[in-house]
């Protein structure tokens, strides 16, 4: 292995020598350093802090890489075969401290690892949403309340109330709630995908609340998903906590998804980014 | 055996030599639910169930990394069997500051499958990274969303990659799909090893900055 830079002091490190770790540690995170190598930088990572980080950071960049890979079934032997394996060693872990996961941490966790699809009730998720805002208008004249949570509970009802003005405007259709589609997503949007009926004439509509405006050069872009291809359903920016109605272009019917994505001001030919709400949209 | 292990085993397996279905007693639905953390928690708690559940979640993306390797079913399902077994083996040893479950996972199918690949001195044949390659269809799948995610991702990342100079790029192809060592591509290319360690460190650097700074946007 070529010699690492000494780098016991790393504020003492030159340009060069930080490079040529940043380098190893690439390699290392590709699994492109031989058997020798890899097992005297493993050695080193035991006791280096620094080289750790810059490992930690190379991993991020190499676990994008098996995205461009598509998933491919395994034989259903594999599965009997590898439970029939761990069976025979049911012993205990190697010994290492083990973290217990907090209650309501894995209760947040198994909300959201719920499927999208469970989660959604076209309609429900503002009716609870006001359902517990008239539960808390009720314990507030219990007086239990300070000023300060009454306000936010009047600001929170006020948002439902416009959610729920702006569905009945466009009543008639479809309903179908987009869901927060990756850790990034706001998690307090009210977003609705609008089907009118075949052959009533009326446009597809998105009601959005609560959706806060992106940056200043960027534009929320709606998606339809017809199989695997997304079609451009339009381009719009939020007014945040006022519920509006944005006009949807394009026919989906046919579709099977929606996604919207944060794209460059005046939107994108094709997704540039994952999708922070989606939902699967049911056949007509 | 020590009487941990009985004790373990006792808890895990029953009288007909099968999974008890949870030896933390964690119900079949909400471990269905359960997060990747989480089930690693309980797998370090000799938890069987646990351990189909994430090899549910994950085999597929696994299976599609070694095939994409090894061009060899056989050789692929070793791989990937290998590592179900490292992760229950090694769970407790897992740290979340790492990277997520599934990208550990995946780290471990990809170092055994180069290990396979050196073991037999095999050099895969170039393949661009420009489109995927073509993959047999995975007929089970029904999540059409999730499809369409993975594809949406898949293009982003592909962008990404594409936007790295040529001599980058093929590095990192030859390293991390050819299963190549620097001293390997480096003379392959007819370069010093020091230019491929520093490609590979630009391109990685680049992929990061790249595809980090579109998800926070």
């Amino acid at each position: 292995m070529s010699r690492l830079p000494l780098h016991d002091a790393p504020g003492v490190l030159t340009t060069d020598q930080r490079h040529a770790l940043e380098a190893q540690a690439a390699a290392y995170a590709l699994d492109a350093l031989d058997d020798e190598e890899t097992a005297q930088f493993e050695q080193h990572l035991a006791t280096c802090s620094l080289c750790r980080q810059l490992v930690a950071e190379a991993v991020i960049a190499v676990s994008y890489l098996p995205s461009l890979v598509g998933p491919h079934e395994a034989s259903q032997v594999l599965q009997e075969r590898m439970l029939a394996a761990a069976r025979a060693h049911p012993e205990a872990c190697a010994p290492a401290e083990r973290r217990l996961v907090p209650a309501t941490a894995e209760r947040r966790e198994s909300e959201r690892r719920r499927p999208w699809w469970q989660r959604l009730r076209p309609g429900g998720e503002p009716a609870l949403a006001w359902a517990t805002v008239v539960l808390l208008l009720c314990m507030l004249g219990l007086g239990t309340w300070s000023a300060s949570l009454r306000q936010q509970v009047q600001v929170q009802a006020a948002r439902a109330a416009q959610y729920e003005a702006a569905l009945e405007t466009v009543a008639g259709g479809r309903v179908v709630a987009l869901a927060p589609a990756s850790a990034a997503a706001p998690r307090t949007a009210r977003v609705a995908l609008i089907v009118p009926p075949a052959g009533s004439g009326e446009p597809p509509r998105l009601v959005i609340s609560n959706l806060a405006p992106p940056a200043p050069d960027r534009s929320y872009q709606l998606w339809l998903i017809d199989g695997q291809t997304p079609r451009d359903a339009g381009v719009f920016r939020s007014r945040g906590a006022t519920a509006e109605i944005v006009p949807v272009q394009g026919d989906p019917s046919r579709a099977t998804a929606a996604a919207i994505t944060i794209e460059p001001a005046g939107g994108s030919r094709a997704p540039t980014a994952p999708p922070i709400l989606a939902a699967l949209l049911p056949p007509p | 055996m020590t009487d941990l292990a009985a004790a373990a085993r006792q808890m895990a397996i029953g009288a007909d030599g099968k999974w008890r279905g949870g030896a933390t007693g964690c119900a079949a639905a909400s471990i269905g639910a359960a997060s990747d953390a989480t089930l690693l928690w309980l797998i370090g708690a000799r938890d069987g169930a646990a351990l189909e559940a994430l090899y549910e979640r994950h085999h597929r993306v696994a299976m599609g990394l070694a095939m994409r390797l090894l061009r060899n079913r056989q050789e692929a399902e070793d791989v990937v069997q290998e590592a179900f077994l490292t992760v229950w083996r090694q769970a407790a040893t897992y740290r979340a500051e790492r990277g997520s479950v599934r990208n550990w996972l995946l780290s471990i199918v990809h170092h055994g499958a180069v290990s396979q690949l050196r073991q037999h001195r095999q050099v895969q044949r170039p393949t661009t990274m420009d489109k995927p390659t073509p993959e047999l269809p995975d007929e089970t799948e029904a999540d059409v969303l999730g499809q369409a995610v993975r594809h949406m991702e898949a293009e982003r990342v592909r962008a990404a990659l594409l936007a790295l100079p040529a001599e980058q790029r093929e590095a990192l192809r030859l390293a991390y799909f050819s299963g190549l060592t620097c001293q390997q591509i480096a003379d392959h290319a007819r370069v010093p090893l020091g230019t491929v360690k520093g490609r590979l460190r630009l391109a990685l650097q680049k992929l990061r900055r790249s595809l980090q700074a579109e998800s926070l946007a």
